[in-house]
């Protein structure tokens, strides 16, 4: 077997693994949401308890990653591949451990039905999985249009969580009685504003081993 | 008798208006990119070209081996030529020191300006050209002699009339050989290690105090310990000379070269800065050969 025959039966598995790791973590993503939406405490818990899958196949990826770079030595677009790899592996172990904290909100609502529904978190939900689906998709196509799409996405889900933010501390300064369920949707916020981020992350990564160009931190330099 | 004199318009390509003027190259580009060859990547400055190769083409009998190369090589930097077995990269690494027309029936046109001055024009001594363009081969073949005579030699034939011990001192410590060999100059290079010889014969050509070293795959009959000591020697030398090695070992090219040309069929496809040529290729056809795709 020629080497590149290897390389490529490696990098094959190593997209299969990435693409479990987009599953699962999206799967993850709808049950904390609906854990959270519906005040389902006992999803919530299916969520926690499944993080440790997730963390776990994060290592298995790793060592995909070592193993490849070690014994293959790739260049170009797979080397290129090699490091979004590593990179859209942590965004997507970061998700998980989003989603677990956003089950460990749910129980903090329990006493509050319906406030939920009040601020901007279920359209932030529909926003960020929508996101994490697309990213899925444009790793799955090599579609770098798609890719690029999701990150204007993540503007919108910044507004929307700004927007929390100034709601829900109002909320809080005039009923201190929700001073507590204010601070559990405000984490809850942020957690959907990071998990966008990190799809965000997810997009560029696949962009630059498309295109290979580093499209982070734009204005610091120009794409080429 | 050859037949290199000869610059046959009449054989001029077709295919040659393909390669654009800088670096000649045949693919369109991939993606939109600052490519440059002439600059000085940190300074930004011109750098001018120790060698400047212009519209070459090279013949062996009707066979058309270089297809209107045009590159030029910068001075006190390790260029490495890859590409394919038969792509020309020996060809066109022979051509930079007039070693073609020591082979019957090839002939050539385009240019090779070394220092701005023709190699091949009729005032042009070719012992001369080769004395300033030293070349080291793919196996080690020091002269059956002592380890001093080897590094001697050269600089005796062509008359050196200053200090030959110092010379070899020089030489054989710009080879990183010295501290191997100080003590045994006058036993045959033979007894010497593949990786020791090999290192010599660098010491030989840079007695003859050359400005240009070309190797042509000089590591690949090395084990990976002697293969790693010529690359070092290899690192240092490019302070003080301008490098051109052809090499079918891609990491030596991506490990030791600050440029490198990857030639195909005859053409050169795409020259660039070794790092943006193993991360970013701009070619196709360069990202097929480096990820080992074809070829």
């Amino acid at each position: 077997m020629s080497n590149r025959t290897q390389l490529d039966r490696e990098l094959a598995s190593l997209r299969s693994l990435i693409i479990e790791m987009a599953g699962r973590v999206d799967e993850q993503f709808a049950d904390a949401m609906n854990a959270l939406l519906n005040v389902d405490t006992d999803l919530a818990d299916t969520v926690i308890e499944r993080d440790d899958a997730i963390d776990e196949l994060e290592m298995q990826i790793d060592d995909q990653c070592e193993r490849i770079l070690a014994l293959h030595a790739p260049v170009a677009v797979d080397l290129r591949m090699l490091i979004m790899a590593v990179k859209i592996n942590t965004d997507f172990e970061r998700i998980g451990d989003h989603c677990r904290n956003l089950s460990r909100n749910t129980e903090y609502l329990v006493e509050w039905p319906g406030l939920i529904e009040e601020t901007h978190i279920p359209e932030m939900a529909d926003m960020s999985r929508c996101m994490l689906r697309e990213v899925e998709v444009a790793f799955l196509d090599q579609d770098r249009l798609k890719a690029r799409k999701v990150i204007a996405r993540d503007l919108q889900v910044n507004r929307m969580h700004a927007d929390n933010f100034s709601m829900l501390v109002n909320m809080s300064k005039s009923d201190g009685e929700r001073a507590e369920v204010v601070a559990h949707l405000l984490t809850a916020s942020k957690g959907l504003e990071r998990i966008s981020d990190h799809a965000k992350n997810v997009a560029k990564s696949i962009v630059f081993m498309i295109e290979g160009n580093d499209i982070r931190h734009s204005g610091l330099r120009s794409e080429s | 008798m050859t037949d290199n004199s000869q610059t046959p318009d009449s054989r001029v390509d077709t295919d040659q208006s393909v390669p654009d003027a800088t670096n000649g190259t045949a693919d369109q580009p991939r993606r939109a990119a600052k490519v440059s060859n002439d600059a000085d990547a940190t300074t930004g400055e011109e750098v001018r070209p120790k060698l400047r190769i212009g519209d070459l083409n090279f013949w062996y009998g009707d066979t058309h081996a270089l297809k209107g190369i045009t590159m030029d090589i910068a001075p006190n930097e390790v260029t490495a030529l890859i590409g394919p077995s038969g792509c020309g990269k020996s060809t066109l690494l022979r051509c930079m020191n007039r070693m073609n027309e020591l082979i019957q029936g090839t002939t050539m046109d385009g240019q090779v300006m070394l220092d701005g001055q023709d190699i091949y024009e009729k005032e042009a001594d070719p012992v001369m050209v080769r004395r300033r363009v030293g070349m080291v081969f793919q196996k080690p073949n020091p002269f059956p002699k002592t380890i001093y005579k080897n590094v001697a030699w050269g600089a005796k034939i062509n008359g050196y009339t200053g200090d030959v011990e110092a010379l070899v001192e020089r030489s054989l410590r710009q080879a990183a050989l010295w501290d191997e060999v100080k003590d045994r100059l006058h036993t045959p290079a033979y007894d010497l290690s593949g990786g020791q010889q090999q290192r010599l014969c660098i010491a030989r050509t840079l007695a003859v105090e050359p400005d240009v070293v070309l190797m042509d795959e000089p590591a690949s009959a090395l084990d990976p310990i002697a293969t790693s000591k010529v690359e070092e020697t290899i690192t240092e030398l490019k302070k003080d000379y301008t490098i051109v090695i052809v090499t079918h070992n891609m990491q030596q090219a991506s490990r030791i070269s600050d440029r490198t040309a990857f030639l195909y069929m005859g053409r050169l496809i795409e020259m660039n800065r070794t790092d943006q040529l193993f991360t970013r290729p701009q070619k196709d056809r360069t990202e097929a050969y480096v990820t080992g795709r074809f070829g």
